[in-house]
């Protein structure tokens, strides 16, 4: 036997193929790596083996031990140096022989059983039983209980085992989930849906479908990027403007779209934003998805279909309202039922968490992946040792707030919590959790409400990040030889809302020029505060024949074609509204004609152009064109599909 | 009986600090003092342990020690091990089934009597043994049947 | 009173001794479930109101003694087949089958005049008296280390036992004898697991304690589920501190500081004595934080089975101790590694523990020296089954089962012939006569088909059925299977199955029986699947004439298996009536005076009419 060049992989032989593997892989694992098969129902790669089918039965020998040999589970069985593993010896073929003929007898119409048997030369069952279809592989109980809130369990022992819920009635437990029919290799559990309604274990469950404010919409189409199985669809109406539509024949109920609705135009049946934003002032506000079981009345639990539900003005809320701490618990990503639920949640959870940190809250907000049936109670102990060391929560207040969700309801949020004199906001540790620099310079770059918008749309959409946006906005000051420090407000203009700019006011005194990020922050400080304010935007433009040193900086050749189109051609697109469709249909052709130009890069103005713009160019319309954001003007990178 | 079962069943499990891993013996005593697993009682457990209902069940359904149905006012135990077997346990069973109308793991209709077979209580130098409320019986022939059945039927 | 230090133990020790010195006789009455069954406990009150009757003066406690006789309950004496027994000494008579009845007459002949009732006294069958335990075959053959003292001290006595030597062992151990040198004189003595598998104990406890684990357990498994088995009750019910002082040895040696012990929940009494016990060790400082003053924190506490023979299989066991559904899990990592809540985790039998003090006490070199090279010391085995003499014995490993049989047991009942005896459960298989000169050990079972097992020993002659008993066997492996697994759940069904209708007479294929075996054998995930098969292979292997009796002839040679026979009265009846009374089917009409008929149809085939019969008119 040769010791293996790598420590920690072994050296096995299956079926004469000699592979290398960390050790500790169980054979099955490793054979499938492989292509090699082994028969095996009750195996799934999500949860822990058991060893119950016993068709993966392997036999085992070692070249160090002769004579030795031993008949084992592939699945349960993790590899050693030197094993050899043969998985067709006639012991083995002849023990799978007998337990397909039994699983035959027991499950006679299972289509994945008589495949198996037919395999391995059983055609009939020599004393069907067909009792029960079910062949018990406790797939069903195991990812019941190891993802969702065991409400089934195989009752009796023996022949009379059976997978049932208590007492053979409708479970309490069951949440509806279907993981328990769909994991099973032989439909053996009925399950629908239909009109609405789940249908499962004697149980009914209604779907929470959207509900959708038309006029609201504005058809940006967040929602059909969000939700994992395509269903809204943005559609353009008679009159040019476009609204979501969801097919309710194919919705789920996950909520989804609704939590990352920017214009607050969906909402949900049975978990409206009102009732959800309704908290209770509490130690440890906890939120899960359904599939958690939960099972302590010691802290106050909110159950929504899912994680990714949640809404950065829900916790908003929920700290204004005296939570000390909030945790969500919900799937590791690969266990969602809803594909991406928890990332969506993840990511709401890091806004909410840099917002209650710009104003002076710190991090409060606790996501935890959990599993099995003790995993939120576990992950609530791990959590109230964290909170030891939390300062107390000052807030302890319901203000009435006009808007329940989108944009508006969070600008809301922010401007009430920037009143807040009981929060000491912390702007200068804020700027350096962001990894930005936070000395005091002449020229002062005054955030505005871009922040928030960029924190809200961050997850979104990807690569719209502020950090990269404020440092080359800083980078562009400096090449315009002004030495810039950031100054982070929560916005002076309309969009953040209409506290605020008073504050920042006197915090700017007399600073010798402020340049905005947004032209409405430079309007509203002059108008209400009489600080001279220019936007970037207006620099910019006032500039832009010397932009050819951004397309250096871009390390351009200086003789690109795209310089030129820098140079020469800029789009101005100011309205956050969408486009009326003759406008987008100009817009697609510019960027055609720019591409078919050579054009890799576009300069675009406004953030909210560049959300709609990047709304235009979402999978499945304009797939060629790839954005790419810098600042307020942005490098529309352009890839032409040749 | 029922009136006072929550009160009960909590100071069961609060003997056993509500510890999970005494949820077999919390069964045991329940099973105890109501010679059966009353569906209450085991939601109330499932409750106070922090346990799934099913896991409850699970367990409930799957020792032979406890019983979901009301059990008759005397148990009957016949031995079943293997040396009654040998000595004719099979002929007592037949003859205490055909005596009391019902199959071992039965009631009879008035619940006076449970029928109920086990795999051996160390008592095989008896054999046969049957045993009837607590009390051991020696040597049990199918012609001894009609008096084991003689016991003080205590109706309240 | 609380034991600080080894010295205190000592000198309780010596107090104890004393107070037994002073008694003049000692009156023990046996009180195992098997004499209980038949009284016993009737039998002790009995004498002690005879003794109040006839003025003796007497005590039921050690720790009142007085100068007249010492009454006390006992465990197990062995020979249940006769018992209740009373014993008496410094004479050492045994009575048999005593009854309250007899209470005044031992108190007025034994205990006052100092003479023997010879009618209570055992006959050997050559006529001769025989009134003391060491002349009676029974336990002229036996060496009792488990056992010992089983039948001598009062089960609940703590005084009892350490005045017997004690906790002795322990003390020696806490005196100076680091951990390591424990699992050595362990290794070295040979002991192996006495619940079935007979793993070196030892090698055990050395993976526990070198095993990495925030925590170690120890375990004692006292579910003896072997139907026909009651080695661990008698010695849970008889010597309970002696299994106590075990495990606290064993959590020494490996670091464990809680153990439990899983009692059977069919025991009820076993149960009782053992918590008893270890509530009397609290209290003694024997059990809890610093233990002896010696600095070692030992938490003991017991465990109830559910009721499942599943969870004699130890993976099964920790399962159900954790409070879960009793499934076993496929062992690739060793319970010594990962066992008890993940834990490195010591289990053994209840009879294993009880052979560690004795190891201690008298040295690993004089445990070795019993039995044979392969299997170490002494077995208790309960014989049971058609033998004259049943009960509980414990021998060197190595004597034969002939031995075992016809010296111990005294042969068959009714004079029957010797079939075969099952060891080994219903993991076991059968011997068959012939080879009834195999030694009791472990590797010479294993070869004959069959194993040592937990030390049940049936004994079966003619008029047992091979082919019912092996269904009997896979009936009960059936209820008990957990079902996990598809070999042991699906096949064991489906092997019940074959054999219902051979014992039906319906013709069956024995290699297919045999290929399912096979399948079963090496598929199942443990022991108990594993094993199952056992009585059936065993059964094939040394009586597959008597399966062929029945799948060609439709005849059961052995009249046991009911759809092949049929009870029918003969000439000579008359007429008592007496089998139509006792009928529980109602199956049998006559005339007074006139030969009776069983109708076919109704009957029962019970039995019970054969039994009253008093000219052996019924026949099969």
């Amino acid at each position: 036997m040769q010791a293996s060049s790598d420590p920690q992989l072994v050296t096995v032989t299956i079926d004469k193929r000699v592979l290398q593997a960390p050790a500790g892989t169980m054979i099955l694992q490793l054979a499938r790596q492989h292509g090699i098969e082994i028969p095996s129902l009750c195996d799934h790669e999500g949860l822990e083996p058991q060893g119950a089918c016993r068709l993966c039965l392997v036999e085992i020998s070692h070249p160090q031990w002769p004579g030795w040999h031993k008949v084992v589970t592939a699945c349960l069985y993790p590899i050693e140096d030197g094993l050899v593993i043969d998985t067709q010896s006639p012991q083995v073929v002849q023990a799978r022989q007998v337990i397909l003929e039994l699983l035959l007898s027991r499950a006679p119409q299972a289509p994945v059983v008589r495949a198996l048997a037919q395999r391995y030369g059983v055609e009939q069952p020599r004393y069907p039983d067909p009792s029960s279809n079910c062949i018990l592989c406790n797939l069903c109980v195991r990812v019941c209980h190891t993802y969702s809130t065991g409400a089934i369990a195989t009752m009796q022992r023996g022949i009379l085992k059976e997978v049932a819920p208590p007492l053979a009635q409708a479970p309490v437990e069951c949440v509806g989930c279907g993981a328990c029919a769909t994991i099973c290799p032989v439909d053996h559990i009925p399950w629908t849906r239909e009109h609405g309604v789940v249908q499962i274990w004697s149980k009914e469950f209604q779907l929470a479908y959207p509900v959708i404010d038309a006029a609201a919409c504005t058809g940006c189409g967040v929602c059909e990027e969000i939700c994992p199985f395509s269903i809204p669809r943005v559609v353009v109406q008679r009159d040019g403007s476009m609204v979501v539509t969801i097919n309710q024949d194919y919705c789920r109920g996950c909520g989804l779209c609704v939590a990352v609705c920017p214009s607050g135009a969906l909402d949900q049946q049975y978990f409206s934003h009102q009732q959800l934003n309704r908290g209770q002032a509490t130690t440890v506000q906890v939120m899960s998805c359904t599939r958690s079981p939960w099972r302590t009345t010691k802290n106050q639990i909110l159950k929504l279909p899912c994680t990714g539900r949640i809404t950065t003005t829900m916790l908003l809320d929920s700290l204004i309202q005296g939570s000390q701490a909030i945790l969500v618990l919900g799937r590791s990503q690969e266990h969602c039922a809803y594909h991406n639920g928890e990332t969506t949640a993840q990511q709401t959870i890091a806004q909410a968490n840099a917002l209650a940190q710009l104003v002076g809250l710190g991090t409060r907000i606790y996501w935890r992946a959990t599993q099995g049936q003790d995993g939120p109670a576990n992950a609530l102990a791990a959590l109230e040792s964290t909170m030891a060391n939390l300062p107390p929560n000052p807030l302890l207040a319901t203000p009435a707030f006009t808007h329940a969700s989108g944009h508006q309801a969070l600008r809301e949020r922010l401007a009430w919590l920037r009143c807040q004199t009981s929060l000491q906001p912390d702007r200068q540790t804020w700027l350096t959790a962001q990894k930005l620099p936070c000395e005091q310079r002449p020229v002062v770059l005054y955030t505005g409400c871009v922040p928030v918008i960029d924190i809200l749309y961050g997850p979104v959409l990807p690569g719209w990040e502020v950090r990269s946006w404020l440092l080359q906005a800083l980078a562009l000051l400096e090449h315009w030889g002004m030495s810039a420090s950031i100054f982070l407000s929560a916005g002076a203009c309309t969009h953040g809302g209409a506290g605020g700019w008073e504050h920042d006011r006197a915090l700017l005194g007399n600073k010798t020029q402020v340049i905005t990020l947004c032209p409405d922050c430079a309007q509203a400080l002059q108008k209400h505060g009489g600080i001279p304010a220019c936007s970037l935007d207006q620099l910019v433009l006032s500039k832009h024949d010397q932009l050819s040193w951004r397309a250096l900086k871009l390390a351009l050749p200086a003789d690109h074609p795209a310089v030129e189109v820098l140079a020469s051609h800029l789009i101005t697109m100011t309205q956050a509204r969408p486009l009326p469709l003759e406008q987008a249909h100009q817009m697609r052709q510019y960027l055609q004609q720019a591409a078919s130009e050579g054009a890799t890069h576009l300069l675009v103005p406004t953030p909210a152009a560049w959300a709609y713009q990047q709304y235009l160019t979402r999978p499945g319309s304009w797939r060629q064109v790839h954005l790419e954001p810098i600042l307020l003007h942005q490098l529309v990178q352009v890839q032409s599909s040749q | 009986m029922s009136n006072n079962l929550t009160p009960q069943v909590d100071a069961i499990m609060a003997r056993y600090h509500q510890r999970r891993d005494a949820l077999i013996m919390i069964l045991q005593d329940i099973q105890q003092q109501w010679r059966y697993l009353p569906a209450s009682a085991l939601q109330q457990v499932a409750r106070g342990l922090g346990l799934p209902l099913s896991s409850v069940y699970s367990v409930a359904t799957f020792y032979k020690a406890f019983s979901l149905t009301p059990q008759g006012r005397t148990v009957i135990h016949v031995c079943q091990g293997t040396t009654c077997h040998v000595r004719g346990a099979p002929g007592l069973i037949a003859a205490l089934q055909h005596r009391l109308g019902i199959a071992p793991g039965e009631t009879t209709a008035d619940q006076a009597f449970t029928l109920k077979t086990v795999n051996c209580v160390g008592a095989c130098s008896m054999a046969p043994v049957v045993i009837v409320g607590e009390q051991y019986h020696a040597n049990v022939t199918p012609a001894q049947i009609d008096s084991l059945l003689e016991v003080p039927d205590e109706t309240d | 009173m609380k034991l600080t230090s080894i010295g205190a133990l000592n000198q309780w020790r010596q107090q104890q001794q004393a107070a037994l010195a002073q008694f003049r006789t000692r009156v023990q009455v046996c009180c195992g479930t098997g004499c209980l069954a038949r009284g016993a406990e009737e039998v002790l009150q009995a004498l002690q109101q005879a003794c109040v009757a006839e003025g003796v003066e007497h005590s039921l406690v050690l720790a009142q003694p007085c100068q007249g006789v010492y009454l006390l309950p006992t465990g197990c004496h062995g020979l249940c087949q006769m018992g209740p027994q009373v014993r008496i000494w410094p004479q050492d008579w045994v009575y048999h089958h005593v009854k309250p009845a007899d209470a005044r007459e031992i108190v007025q002949v034994s205990l006052v005049q100092g003479k023997l009732v010879e009618r209570l006294v055992y006959r050997h069958f050559d006529g001769s008296l025989r009134p003391t335990a060491t002349q009676i075959p029974f336990y002229q053959h036996q060496v009792r280390i488990a056992t010992q003292d089983c039948g001598a001290l009062d089960p609940q006595s703590l005084e009892a036992y350490v005045a017997a030597g004690g906790f002795a062992a322990l003390a020696q151990v806490l005196s100076g004898l680091p951990p390591g040198q424990v699992i050595s004189m362990i290794e070295e003595s040979g002991l192996r697991g006495r619940g079935g598998g007979g793993y070196p104990t030892g090698r055990k406890w050395r993976a526990c304690a070198q095993a990495p684990g925030q925590q170690r357990y120890i375990i004692g498994n006292g579910d003896e589920g072997d139907p026909g088995a009651f080695m661990d009750l008698a010695l849970m019910e008889g010597v309970p501190y002696r299994i106590i002082e075990g495990m606290i040895i064993g959590a020494y040696a490996v670091g464990a500081r809680s153990g439990y012990l899983y009692v059977r929940n069919e025991y009820p009494l076993a149960v009782q004595r053992l918590q008893q016990a270890l509530q009397r060790c609290y209290a003694a400082g024997l059990l809890g934080p610093d233990i002896l003053g010696c600095g070692l924190d030992f938490d003991l506490q017991i465990n109830r089975g559910g009721g499942a023979f599943v969870c004699g299989e130890s993976s099964a066991l920790m399962r159900s101790l954790e409070g879960r559904v009793g499934e076993p899990r496929a062992k690739y990592i060793h319970s010594v590694v990962k066992g008890l809540y993940d834990q490195p985790t010591v289990l053994n039998n209840v009879e294993t523990w009880a052979c560690v003090p004795a190891i201690i006490t008298k040295g690993a070199a004089w445990f070795a020296q019993l039995g044979t090279a392969d299997s170490k010391g002494t077995k208790a085995f309960s014989l049971v089954g058609k033998v004259v003499h049943s009960g509980l014995i414990e021998v060197p490993m190595g004597t034969s089962i002939q031995d075992v049989v016809f010296k111990i047991g005294g042969g068959i009942i009714a004079d029957g012939t010797f079939k075969a005896v099952q060891t080994g459960g219903p993991s076991g298989g059968c011997i068959p006569a012939h080879l009834a000169h195999l030694p009791l050990e472990y590797a010479a079972l294993n070869q004959a088909g069959s194993m040592m097992g937990s030390g049940g020993l049936i004994v079966m002659d003619q008029h047992t059925c091979m082919v019912d008993l092996a269904k009997y066997f896979i009936h009960f492996l059936l209820e008990e299977s957990c079902g996990k697994c598809v070999p042991c759940r699906e096949g064991l069904r489906r092997l019940h199955l074959l054999l219902e209708r051979i014992t039906q007479g319906e013709a069956q294929d024995l290699e297919e029986i045999r290929q399912l075996c096979q399948a079963i054998k090496i598929g199942s995930l443990c022991g108990l699947g594993q094993s199952a098969v056992n009585p059936v292979l065993s059964t094939l292997r040394y009586y597959e004439e008597e399966y062929r009796a029945h799948i060609q002839e439709q005849k059961c040679p052995a009249g046991v298996c009911r759809a092949l026979i049929h009870f029918r009265i003969l000439e000579n009846c008359v007429g008592c009536g007496r089998c139509r009374e006792v009928c529980p089917a109602d199956a049998i009409a006559g005339e007074k005076k006139q030969p009776h008929r069983i109708d076919p149809q109704r009957c029962l085939k019970c039995g019970a009419c054969v039994e009253v019969c008093p000219v052996n008119a019924i026949v099969k």
